[in-house]
């Protein structure tokens, strides 16, 4: 079914009208008689009115046939899958007899002689694993290993060739010992990568693979004979694009079965939680006070029991939490709006409620996003008050932020995380001594611009920047300055770069090495 | 009885739950206790699974550390029958011919089990005339029939009428349930009721037996 010429500049809706039309138009099907072009346009029209939200003539049918095409032509479901003669006969009966509103395709009934080749294990059919007039079923099965998702997940394609398939076709079993095809990298790999592909249990393999395949072949070409016979003769559109899994099902069906993906989820692949010096707990929960930066208190909820219910939930009994938050909210000048609903508050005050949820039930391990955000000047000192306090009385405070002034004012630690990826981690002294120039900063009266070791002398605003040579020291300079006639000094200090500079910096480098380093040769 | 492993097994803790059973074992603990737990823990499970607070994968995780812990029980228990639980009823249960899907069968089978029956599992794909053999062998109060696939309501209603066929259909009740069973899926079998879920057998079948 040809697209109009610009299908790619259509808006969702215009190409879904599009698609529809060229369906309606049966583009490149050719009837056998004006009825059954009649017939097709009908049906086909019916479909897209109903797709469309408009009342269709009638009421259009599409049928999942299942096998009951072959037991109500007087065939087994064995047949169907064995004898493509039988397709043919039983799909056509079944069509004219009952004449849906679609054609359903005869590609639901594969070919069971393939999968006998191949010996797939997934699905029992007719005749094999289960009785012949019965549907074929999956037999789900393990044939991924619960440790080996990341193997899987790196390289889905290797994981299916070399470890998946021999697993679940019987026939490919050999292909376990085949090495990987990546292996293939130069001249001098290729007889050791292709030496396999001589040894006769693979080539057995590759045999049965190519005579499925052939099967495969001869077989889809029937079944586009049998459809097409279906559509032309009946006028009876084909409705069905192709067809996938979603994940869960690929996971769930076709590699691990139901059963140990459940199980899965539970299970954790690698590596463990670790809390306060042991693995996580139920209990060690408690001992965590987290403030999302979207914030999750309920906005149709009242105050004060909204927080003593928060504070319930890690462990508080009612009083003890009743008691606390007298505390908190006078503190935060809350008090007076403790009956308000949450959405009545404004942000700043949802804010600090939220900082009080977090810090009630007195955790030893604080995480704070974004703490200041919404807040005002007054109650943005107050906010890093009351977490200074609870830095001085020994908990541990994760915050993650993006106001650099605050982390130098603040933190103690930072870990500066770009991509997903750690690009710097230390203390806040050492991190800005690691990335201090070998400058210093002077204000007071003098001449700055003729000492000895000063490479480069700038004002800047009230005070002067003095780059240094190498070799020269500050306490050298300062050593000049003080033996300088006249000269009086209001501020030395060594001059630091801001951590606005170095995070600046740092993420710039690790853009301009991903691409390939061009920044960073060009400056 | 240890609060803490049912609570370990409530709260999904696998690893933690076995390693517990295994430290309470070694320290002497009653080794028919760890089971009252795990049982005393599935009933909240249950419980909850009926209110739509936990689910399926609960279900099964849980049956997992049951067996586990179960494995580490065993030996310990003597020779003689103590360890054996006073049976509330006896069901035979299987997956109907044609039909080979045994997850959900087996989630129910647990759960019966769990609850004090006696249940005698005959699997999947399995004949009317298997079913026949097994109720005049094991003479139980219930029958279930589980299938996952419409293909499986013309086996269930085959299997009902072999029953009867048999003179045994008065002596039993039977329940059905899988993926595409409903109310009327049991009529149309001529069976006594559709139970949706694990728990839903469970209640059916003490109900039958006059057991709350």
């Amino acid at each position: 079914m040809p697209k109009p010429e610009n299908f790619d500049k259509l808006t969702p809706d215009q190409k879904r009208k599009a698609r529809l039309e060229a369906w309606i138009n049966h583009e490149g099907i050719t009837f056998t008689d004006p009825e059954a072009e009649k017939g097709y346009r009908e049906r086909a029209q019916m479909f897209a009115d109903a797709f469309e939200m408009k009342k269709p003539k009638r009421l259009p049918v599409a049928i999942a046939t299942g096998f009951v095409p072959f037991l109500y032509a007087g065939y087994s479901c064995k047949d169907a899958m064995y004898d493509t003669d039988v397709l043919a006969k039983a799909m056509m009966k079944f069509h004219a007899d009952f004449l849906p509103d679609t054609a359903a395709s005869a590609g639901l009934y594969v070919p069971g002689q393939v999968l006998e080749i191949l010996d797939y294990k997934l699905y029992h059919w007719p005749g094999h694993g289960v009785p012949e007039n019965t549907s074929y079923q999956c037999a789900e099965a393990e044939f991924m290993k619960a440790d080996e998702y990341a193997s899987y997940l790196s390289d889905p394609s290797d994981y299916f060739i070399r470890t998946y398939l021999p697993r679940v076709m019987g026939a490919l079993a050999p292909w376990k010992d085949l090495p990987p095809f990546t292996d293939i990298l130069e001249l001098p790999f290729i007889p050791w990568s292709t030496l396999p592909f001589g040894l006769p249990h693979i080539q057995e393999s590759l045999k049965k693979l190519m005579r499925a395949g052939e099967l495969s072949l001869a077989w889809a070409g029937k079944v586009a004979e049998i459809d097409n016979a279906v559509v032309t003769t009946l006028g009876l559109p084909k409705y069905q694009g192709g067809f996938s899994k979603a994940p869960y099902d690929v996971i769930a069906d076709t590699m691990r079965g139901t059963r140990a993906m459940m199980l899965d989820i539970f299970r954790p692949d690698c590596g463990e939680v670790r809390l306060f010096g042991g693995p996580m707990s139920e209990d060690k929960k408690r001992r965590i006070g987290y403030m999302p930066e979207e914030r999750g208190l309920y906005r149709d909820q009242k105050l004060a029991p909204t927080l003593e219910y928060l504070a319930t939930l890690k462990g508080l009994s009612e009083s003890e939490a009743a008691r606390r938050l007298e505390t908190w909210l006078k503190r935060l000048d809350l008090w007076g709006d403790r009956q308000k609903k949450i959405q009545d508050l404004s942000r700043g005050m949802q804010q600090k409620a939220q900082l009080i949820a977090t810090l009630v039930h007195e955790p030893d391990l604080i995480v704070v996003d974004e703490p200041f955000a919404n807040l005002d000047p007054v109650n943005t000192r107050m906010a890093i008050e009351m977490l200074t306090e609870q830095a001085e009385r020994g908990k541990a405070i994760i915050m993650s932020t993006h106001l650099m002034f605050q982390v130098e004012a603040m933190c103690h630690r930072i870990v500066l995380i770009d991509k997903g990826r750690t690009v710097l981690y230390g203390t806040v002294d050492q991190i800005k001594r690691d990335f201090s120039t070998n400058a210093v900063l002077v204000e007071g009266q003098g001449d700055f611009q003729s000492l000895p070791g000063v490479l480069e002398a700038r004002r800047e605003n009230s005070h002067w920047h003095l780059s240094l040579a190498q070799g020269a020291t500050p306490q050298a300079i300062l050593r000049a300055l003080a033996e300088q006639e006249g000269a009086r000094i209001e501020r030395f200090e060594l001059a630091e770069p801001s951590l606005d500079d170095i995070f600046i910096n740092v993420v710039k480098d690790g853009a301009s090495a991903r691409n390939g380093g061009r920044e960073a040769s060009d400056g | 009885m240890s609060k803490e492993l049912v609570n370990l097994v409530v709260d999904m803790r696998e690893e933690e739950a076995v390693k517990l059973a295994e430290k309470l074992l070694a320290e002497g603990a009653e080794p028919l206790g760890l089971l009252d737990d795990c049982r005393e823990a599935l009933g909240i499970i249950g419980d909850r699974f009926a209110a739509g607070e936990c689910f399926v994968p609960e279900l099964i995780l849980a049956g997992e550390m049951l067996r586990q812990i179960g494995a580490l029980v065993k030996p310990k228990l003597e020779a003689s029958d103590a360890g054996a639980q006073k049976k509330i009823g006896r069901i035979v249960f299987g997956t109907v011919e044609g039909d080979i899907h045994d997850i959900a069968k087996d989630i129910v089978v647990f759960m019966l089990d769990i609850n004090g029956f006696d249940v005698m599992d005959l699997g999947v794909d399995v004949p009317a005339a298997k079913f026949v053999e097994a109720v005049k062998e094991f003479k139980p109060q219930v029958v279930g029939l589980s299938g996952f696939l419409t293909l499986a309501y013309d086996p269930m209603k085959n299997t009902v009428q072999a029953l009867k066929d048999a003179g045994l259909r008065d002596s039993v009740k039977i329940m059905i349930g899988g993926g595409q069973m409903d109310d009327n899926v049991a009529a149309y079998a001529k069976a006594d009721a559709y139970g949706k879920d694990a728990m839903a057998a469970v209640t059916l079948s003490k109900g039958w037996i006059g057991v709350k």
